[in-house]
């Protein structure tokens, strides 16, 4: 590490009045027009930049439908030549393609050497001169930038028992509907993969219906249709297939099948820009796997479950424990309230990096039984807490390790066990203040959702991507097959 | 019965049928047998059929389909492209049970499908009306109600039954089947007969 230097760009709001008064003072764009752009006109937004917890740098732009004007960019004197416009423009520029901007302009006096050479480098073109632009009499250059709007894109997953449908642009989610089908599977104390199917076919018109609601979108506007081809329950895919496949047929727009982990993984990318190598740590219901990716759309398995999934195990686990399903919440609950006083077996696997849960599993279903048999009660919050501890240190040491030897740089957890707090507990211990960074998806994207599969797809739309009508599901799709359909 | 450029779709059985009516003219009507793909295939072959007379799916007036019963994945691909179509296109969607899509219409008719397990989808209609409402009926009883109405014309699958019987739709007893009972008022809200529970 270089230095402990924390930079980060948060919007202005109308009770920083004061900061920008302060910050703002003696410019030529006045500190009132600032807080005129904060306050009052619906197309301005302001952003300052914090080095650790001094403001450094203000940006201020108007965004007016597919056209963006900047009206100003300052850098404290003490901080220039540090990159910090640079970095300033770059956020306005992601923000433009998130807002489906395609053009953006700015004047600039005609001395500033040093900005006029940060906007050509940035892409501006010079286009003409603005005669005594300025209130001093200077002139100003006018320069533009075309903008290439990130692609929006219309996502469904229909792979277990969610039925979710997302339109996103770039990294905003205009919509994310996600319709649960938990409650009605309850009753069975798991997924009941022929029921899963007939809530999809009777939920997805109305969850689609929704987001594009939500979203204020119309499906002509969409420039590409994503689906989970796999892996899942392949009649559950089946619907989301057939409903995509459709609207790409009837509005002639691409259509992308998405790998339903290769989403969860990229669900991180709502948080953080992915960092190369690293380990995604992939826990969920149907999937356990750490992969290195090397390159965004690279990814390698270098360790799976030999048996059960993590997720599968919890909820078995929970049913033998008399828990209602989904078990993982269960279990973490109520491991909170208690102690490690179970002996478990500590799993064992081959393979340096794989992972195994089903001796685990078996050790606690004997147990429990024999409790039974013999009358004796059973401390539910002891045992929920021995079998956690268990199962979730057998992927922390597999993580430390892979982390380690791949000489990673980032850790992303992902799939629905992401968001036990304990592992990420266990985690957080190991690598906050590590030059490795920890990333778990926002809680709302640790479950299955059609946001992380819009996500992933904008990298393969803009790789050129997409499949024919012809597509089919597959519900054993491995992710290093990600771009083979 | 509907007028104007009508869709006809049914995947209840191994073949999946694309039909194209002009009011009451028929312009295609295609069984396909493609065991395992349909899922893969049938959006392409309601694709080649609009082609083929240089129509959109923008063309299209009303679309009528097939809800079961049958098998389960077969129903749902069918009916999850209907529904997508009328939802986004607002077009008249009329629905009929698979096995009345395969009745003759001026035929009294008895219509199988192979239920697995021994058993049978099984009705019996004449001129769009039911005598039996679709059903799951065993083997040894479908048989027996066969031999005691040998008058009626066996539509459908019979080979799970032993008898050489496997038709294909006829689309313009499938078209005059369609009235406003069949005409669906929330597109969004229909599902499948499935007949047999999880």
């Amino acid at each position: 590490m270089r230095d402990n230097v924390e930079l980060k760009i948060v919007e202005v709001k109308a009770e920083d009045e004061e900061i920008i008064y302060k910050f703002c003072d003696g410019l030529d764009y006045f500190p009132s027009a600032i807080m005129h752009d904060v306050i009052d006109n619906d197309f301005g937004k302001v952003f300052l930049l914090y080095r650790n917890d001094e403001v450094v740098g203000i940006i201020d732009y108007w965004i007016t439908f597919d056209s963006s004007t900047l009206a100003m960019i300052y850098i404290d004197e003490k901080y220039r030549r540090l990159g910090y416009a640079k970095k300033l423009m770059n956020f306005m520029f992601e923000d433009l393609k998130n807002e489906g901007v395609k053009f953006a302009s700015l004047e600039v006096r005609e001395h500033n050497l040093s900005a006029k050479s940060l906007y050509l480098s940035l892409g501006y073109e010079f286009i003409n001169v603005k005669e005594q632009y300025y209130k001093d009499g200077e002139d100003a250059l006018y320069y533009v930038k075309n903008i290439e709007p990130s692609p929006l894109i219309l996502a469904i997953e229909s792979s277990c028992d969610e039925t979710s449908i997302a339109i996103t642009r770039n990294k905003k989610i205009l919509s994310n509907v996600i319709s649960s089908q938990i409650e009605k599977h309850r009753v069975y104390g798991g997924v009941m993969p022929e029921l899963a199917s007939r809530l999809h076919i009777e939920n997805i018109l109305y969850v689609l219906e929704t987001a594009l609601k939500d979203a204020s979108v119309m499906v002509e506007e969409i420039d590409a249709i994503a689906f989970t081809r796999g892996p899942g329950l392949v009649g559950a895919l089946h619907v989301g297939l057939e409903v995509a496949k459709t609207l790409s047929y009837i509005y002639d727009i691409p259509l992308i099948p998405v790998h339903h982990l290769a989403g969860h993984i990229y669900a991180n990318e709502y948080v953080t820009e992915l960092k190369f190598p690293l380990l995604a740590v992939v826990v969920s219901g149907g999937n356990s796997e750490l992969v290195i990716m090397r390159d965004h759309l690279q990814f390698d398995i270098i360790g799976r479950t030999v048996d059960d999934a993590i997720g599968e195990c919890y909820d078995k686990v929970a049913r033998v424990m008399g828990l209602p399903y989904p078990g993982g919440v269960e279990i973490d609950r109520l491991a909170k309230k208690g102690r490690a006083t179970y002996k478990l077996p500590i799993p064992h696997t081959q393979g340096l990096y794989d992972l195994s849960f089903s001796g685990l599993k078996t050790h606690i279903i004997n147990l429990v039984n024999s409790l039974n048999m013999k009358g004796e009660t059973l401390n539910k919050e002891d045992l929920a807490c021995s079998f956690q501890e268990v199962a979730l240190a057998e992927i922390v040491k597999k993580v430390e390790l892979a982390a380690k030897n791949f000489n990673v740089k980032q850790i992303l957890v992902a799939g629905g066990v992401s968001s036990n707090s304990r592992l990420k507990e266990m985690l957080h211990n190991i690598y906050d203040n590590s030059r490795i960074e920890l990333f778990f998806p926002p809680l709302s994207l640790c479950g299955d959702n059609a946001a992380m599969i819009a996500r992933f797809a904008h990298h393969l739309y803009l790789k050129g991507v997409h499949a024919s009508l012809d597509v089919g599901v597959d519900p054993n799709w491995e992710i290093t097959d990600f771009n083979d359909f | 019965m509907p007028s104007g450029l009508g869709l006809f779709l049914d995947s209840a059985e191994t073949t999946m049928f694309v039909g194209l009516m002009k009011d009451e003219k028929t312009l295609a009507s295609n069984s396909f047998y493609y065991p395992r793909k349909q899922a893969e295939l049938l959006l392409v072959e309601i694709k080649n059929t609009l082609d083929k007379f240089s129509y959109s799916p923008k063309d299209l007036n009303y679309i009528a389909v097939g809800i079961g019963p049958g098998s389960f994945t077969g129903v749902r691909i069918a009916l999850a492209i209907a529904k997508t179509l009328a939802f986004s296109l607002d077009l008249k969607m009329y629905v009929i049970s698979s096995l009345l899509a395969y009745a003759k219409y001026d035929e009294p008719s008895i219509i199988c499908f192979d239920a697995r397990g021994n058993r049978t989808y099984f009705a019996c209609y004449k001129k769009g009306d039911y005598i039996i409402k679709e059903t799951i009926l065993n083997n040894d009883d479908v048989k027996k109600f066969i031999l005691e109405h040998a008058d009626f014309t066996l539509r459908g699958n019979f080979k799970h039954l032993g008898i050489d019987v496997n038709s294909e739709i006829d689309i313009f007893s499938f078209y005059r089947s369609l009235n406003e009972n069949n005409l669906v008022k929330d597109v969004k809200a229909i599902k499948p007969i499935y007949l047999k529970d999880l």
